[in-house]
């Protein structure tokens, strides 16, 4: 059986027949001869664009040359390598150098200039070159080891591998250099190879030298598993890049990290081991069976591909690292007794020791045959299968479970397990939570709306992430020519998440039409938490629970923007005579138009010490904000009022007079939909007609998505010359990202074209909406459905206006 | 009448015949030893030369126990030069010495280590000592060179590596290249025993599978069904 098992997994990996199937050196000896030598290689990378590899201080490529090499002009710390070299040989890696004018190497060894000379004489004679008679010696920077890294490799400088199918990445490792190894990241020496999860950029399985695997780094309790290697995409759109641009069949393109630079790409290798299979307890094969017809779109389908295909180890290993299973705090269980068994769906709670069951689940296992008399019991001999465990378990019998889970898994049962609060249950499960959360009592809706207001209150101020270092990092950018990365820092979260998502679901809406507008908050409401949460972390993650709040971007809308940028810039030329309002003739305006619906916020004209150019409301004290330096046309302050007072004020005053409290906070979605309706009523008042800011917003969110902050930056400056401008744009679209130099966006900025587009289209097609579209905060057909107003504060909305709005942007639907 | 009776009946003698058919064999034998068993060896040339040096021993001792003995040379003529280079690296690091002056003196070297093998087998007062023919000396200059070239480039482990590699299919090559059965089959149908030496090799050089040593090497992650997600 095992040599079945064996002979039929050797189908997965890739071995070194097969990969010379692939490789075919005859085919491809122009990609061959770049990566084959490492001059070619930078030469080909900054020919392509790719500049980040570590500078050449010198090549020689004769004897004569290296005689008249000035040693004391080399710094203290350099690298010597044989340009044609590989599996590392040959290389001196040079860290300082001592009084005596010698050089030292992570072993200690010291080298005066004459072994450094003879040194690169074999090196000029081939001594360490595979197919070359003669090669040429360079002198290269060091890179120096991120800081991250410090507790895991002795002295040298770790790298990382990434292994690509045509251009598709299919594994990564890293390689730590140890004691044994010299501090070299060689795995033939004895360094420590270790796994890293596509998606996550988090490392894995480890393995020392080719062979033993290993979970701690030696000497220590600190496990290679779990770290998150930095700039991982960056990393991985670098290689994709590179192999766009080479286009070999399988390539290995080795990095090292370099704490002010980032990434740099070291060596490209056309004929790679496959150690990298052992490490990742994974087949090379396998994957690039997955990927070999695979054509892929640009370089973001790359990435999103790879991380779909080859990501997601990490939960399982975390599993593997500690022997236990994880599992939601909420899942179907299977109960044992005797020849009965029955399913229900558990909660979780590690509060209580011993698991309880209600008496009707005891009935069904045929342990009580009549309703109970003892208020509880202790029953034996009940097993209980939990994830893909079976758990013997004593449990005790209550009457009936106060939050309607008719298990209640204890502590006790809980011994190979681990709790992820935020482990999102299956499809299948999710069906069986319908079923069975019937026997849950239903939650009122009184109490729904002031602990969904509650929470709410708590999160709103939050969804706009702001950093703490704003003003040092903005400074930083400008004074670096705009070619600096901000990283950001935020204010860790008040709140703990853990309770709010437990309160979420001790929620049990009606099952009820409005108890589906209650049950679709609760589900936002969790995004909201984890959004927050990902404020800070990891620029992959925030990006993506971000995408779950506000939508990804799609190219009509990317495509309609464009158009509607060319076409703003052209009616720019032509100049026309504005008059422009200051903060008392703004808040005279505004006051004009509050007196007209019978609105009473306060107006406050604040002092210069305020930040920002724009009016903001502050829904909680009633009052708007105007900027006392603030300096407006007639026609956008208009628009403002019409946004700010017209839209959010009004609906917010209707909501609040509605049945449902709800619609004073808000609905699941409302905010996409009010952010549209606020941007079609700005427009109205506005002279020209294009959406050109909300078109321009999609924009910097797409290129946001896909660039770090200066590439955002200097795109948008291609478009719009104006880099304060554009600092702010890009600014928008990167808060709530730590480390700005990886791809990755706050996509709200995409709602207001594509919303307005949404909004427009609707209210021309259902025109009855405008009677109800501003009664409250929710999307247009729930308030057409459930508004209980009988007199409301009804804006001027003109569906011919709408129209107008939506034909001179092209966004009309026939 | 065939070629090879041709040749027989013109002084050739058979054993020179069954030398030049087994050359092939040896190189199906390293063929295979690379890409079906997965092992580290020399340059091929160098097996090839160090069978010659084998089967020459064979042919000046007219011995069986060549074999032995042919070890026994190549396994002295590897370590001394091995140890020799050893201390020599260290002289050339102090100074330069240009690139063919040094292989000339790896030569001298070389054959000094040859020398000290015959002396050693003269102490030993082998039975199968002979006196080293122009192929033997050829043969012996061939890994001393091999050695000379990888000895900057491989650890020590490599070379062991290499070494044992190299000394399994020299001793396959013997053993099999001594077998009657096949060598009355090469005499008998010689063009058939190319051909089928030729078929074999197709047959190699189209196998893709994974070698034996991958196999080993492989073996936790063939042996069992653990694959992380989306693998």
């Amino acid at each position: 059986m095992k040599l079945l098992q064996i002979i039929r997994n050797s189908n997965k990996v890739l071995g070194f027949n097969q990969r010379h199937a692939y490789t075919d050196r005859a085919k491809n000896r122009s990609e061959f001869d770049i990566v084959n030598d490492k001059i070619q290689t930078k030469l080909f990378l900054e020919q392509n664009g790719i500049t980040a590899f570590p500078k050449l201080i010198k090549h020689i490529d004769s004897l004569n040359k290296l005689n008249f090499v000035n040693w004391n002009t080399l710094p203290k710390s350099f690298v010597i390598k044989p340009a044609k070299g590989a599996e590392g040989k040959g290389i001196k890696v040079l860290y300082n150098k001592n009084k005596k004018g010698e050089w030292i190497d992570s072993s200690g060894s010291k080298f005066k200039a004459t072994d450094l000379k003879q040194h690169c004489k074999d090196i000029l004679q081939g001594a360490f070159g595979v197919h070359s008679f003669f090669d040429t010696v360079i002198f290269e920077e060091r890179v120096r080891s991120h800081p991250i890294f410090k507790n895991y490799s002795f002295k040298g400088t770790p790298d990382i591998r990434i292994l690509l199918y045509k251009n598709i990445p299919i594994q990564a490792i890293i390689r730590f250099p140890t004691k044994e190894s010299t501090g070299k990241a060689n795995l033939d020496l004895g360094a420590v190879g270790t796994g890293i999860d596509l998606a996550t950029g988090i490392t894995t399985f480890s393995i020392k030298g080719k062979k033993d695997y290993i979970e701690f780094v030696p000497g220590t309790k600190l496990r290679y598993q779990g770290l998150k290697i930095p700039y991982w995409n960056k990393i991985l759109s670098t290689s994709i890049q590179i192999q766009q641009n080479l286009k070999l069949n399988i390539a290995a393109i080795d990095f090292l990290i370099d704490p002010d630079k980032g990434p740099l790409v070291v060596e490209i290798n056309a004929q790679p081991g496959f150690t990298s299979q052992l490490i990742n307890k994974s087949g090379l094969k396998s994957a690039i069976e997955k990927v070999k017809d695979i054509k892929t779109k640009n370089l973001a389908h790359t990435l999103r591909l790879s991380k779909d295909l080859f990501g997601g180890q990490v939960e399982e290993q975390l599993e593997r690292i500690s022997g236990k299973e994880i599992i939601s705090s909420i899942i179907p269980v299977t109960l044992y007794h005797d020849t009965k068994k029955t399913q229900s769906l558990a909660i979780v709670d590690t509060g209580q020791r011993t698991t309880t069951i209600d008496s009707q689940i005891a009935r069904k296992l045929n342990i009580i045959d009549a309703p109970m008399n003892e208020s509880e019991y202790y029953i034996e001999n009940i097993q209980i299968k939990i994830g893909n465990q079976l758990v013997d378990s004593t449990c005790k019998i209550v009457k009936k479970e106060k939050d309607g889970y008719r298990v209640r898994i204890g502590r006790k049962d809980l011994a190979n397990f681990i709790v992820d609060i935020k482990k999102v249950i299956g499809h299948k499960e999710q069906s069986v939570r319908q079923e069975l959360i019937i026997g849950m009592p239903k939650t009122t809706i009184k109490k729904m709306d002031s602990t969904l207001l509650d929470i709410n209150t708590e999160l709103a101020n939050l969804i706009l992430p702001k950093p703490l270092n704003l003003k040092e990092e903005k400074e930083k950018f400008f004074s670096s020519n705009f070619e600096y990365n901000p990283q950001f820092t935020y204010k860790p979260l008040t709140f703990n998440p853990d309770s709010i998502i437990n309160t979420l679901n001790s929620l049990n809406p009606p099952d009820s039409e409005i108890g589906e507008i209650y049950l679709k908050k609760i589900k936002i409401t969790k995004k909201i938490i984890f959004f927050l949460e990902s404020i800070g972390k990891s620029t992959e993650m925030f990006t993506k629970r971000s995408i779950d709040l506000y939508n990804d971007i799609n190219p009509y809308h990317h495509e309609k923007s464009l158009q509607i940028v060319n076409k703003h810039n052209e009616t720019l030329k032509k100049k026309n005579k504005t008059k422009f309002l200051n903060a008392e003739e703004i808040e005279n305006e505004i006051k004009k138009v509050m007196k007209e619906y019978s609105i009473n916020y306060a107006t406050n004209i604040v002092n210069s010490n305020y930040k920002g150019n724009s009016i903001s409301i502050n829904h909680k004290s009633k009052t708007i904000n105007i900027p006392q330096s603030i300096s407006k046309s007639e026609s956008f302050t208009r628009g403002t009022i019409a946004h700010e007072i017209e839209t959010h004020i009004i609906r917010k005053i209707n909501g609040e007079n509605q049945k449902y409290k709800i619609f004073a906070k808000g609905t699941a979605n409302y905010s996409k939909w009010e952010e549209g309706l606020a941007t079609i009523m700005k427009y109205i008042y506005s002279k020209t007609k294009y959406l050109t800011s909300p078109a321009i917003m999609y924009i910097s969110t797409d290129y946001a998505k896909d660039n770090s902050f200066v590439q955002t930056f200097h795109k948008l400056n291609e478009l719009f010359d104006n880099p304060y401008r554009n600092w702010v744009r890009t600014y928008r679209v990167k808060r709530g990202i730590s480390d700005t130099s990886q791809p990755g966006a706050f996509m709200k900025d995409i709602i207001y074209l594509s919303y307005a587009d949404k909004v427009g289209n609707y209210i021309l097609q259902n025109p009855s909406t405008l009677d109800t579209i501003f009664d409250g905060k929710a999307t247009p057909e729930e308030l057409e459905k459930f508004t209980s107003l009988k007199s409301r504060i009804q804006p001027k909305l003109d569906i011919n206006s709408v129209r107008e709005i939506l034909e001179v942007n092209d966004l009309l639907i026939p | 009448m065939n070629i090879l009776e041709t040749l027989l009946l013109n002084g050739i003698s058979e054993e020179y015949i069954l030398l030049i058919l087994s050359i092939p064999v040896v190189a199906t034998i390293i063929n295979f030893s690379r890409y079906i068993i997965g092992l580290n060896f020399f340059y091929s040339y160098t097996i090839l030369a160090t069978f010659l040096l084998f089967q020459d021993i064979a042919m000046q001792a007219k011995l069986q126990t060549h074999f032995f003995y042919g070890i026994e040379f190549v396994l002295s003529i590897i370590v001394l030069n091995y140890l020799l280079f050893y201390i020599f690296q260290k002289i050339f690091n102090q100074t330069y010495i240009h690139l063919l002056s040094q292989r000339t003196i790896a030569i001298s070297f070389g054959i000094l280590a040859i020398l000290l093998t015959i002396y050693f087998g003269v102490l030993l007062k082998n039975p199968t000592f002979i006196q080293p023919t122009p192929l033997i000396l050829l043969s012996s200059i061939m890994i001393q060179n091999t050695i000379f070239n990888i000895y900057r480039k491989l650890t020590f482990k490599d070379f062991i590596s290499k070494s044992l590699g190299s000394i399994f299919i020299i001793t396959s090559s013997v053993l099999l290249t001594n077998s009657e059965e096949i060598m009355i089959f090469a005499l008998s149908k010689p063009l058939i025993f190319i051909l089928s030496v030729v078929l074999i090799n197709i047959l190699i050089g189209k196998y893709t599978g994974l070698r034996i040593s991958e196999y080993i090497k492989f073996y936790r992650l063939l042996s069992t069904d653990e694959t992380p997600p989306n693998h």
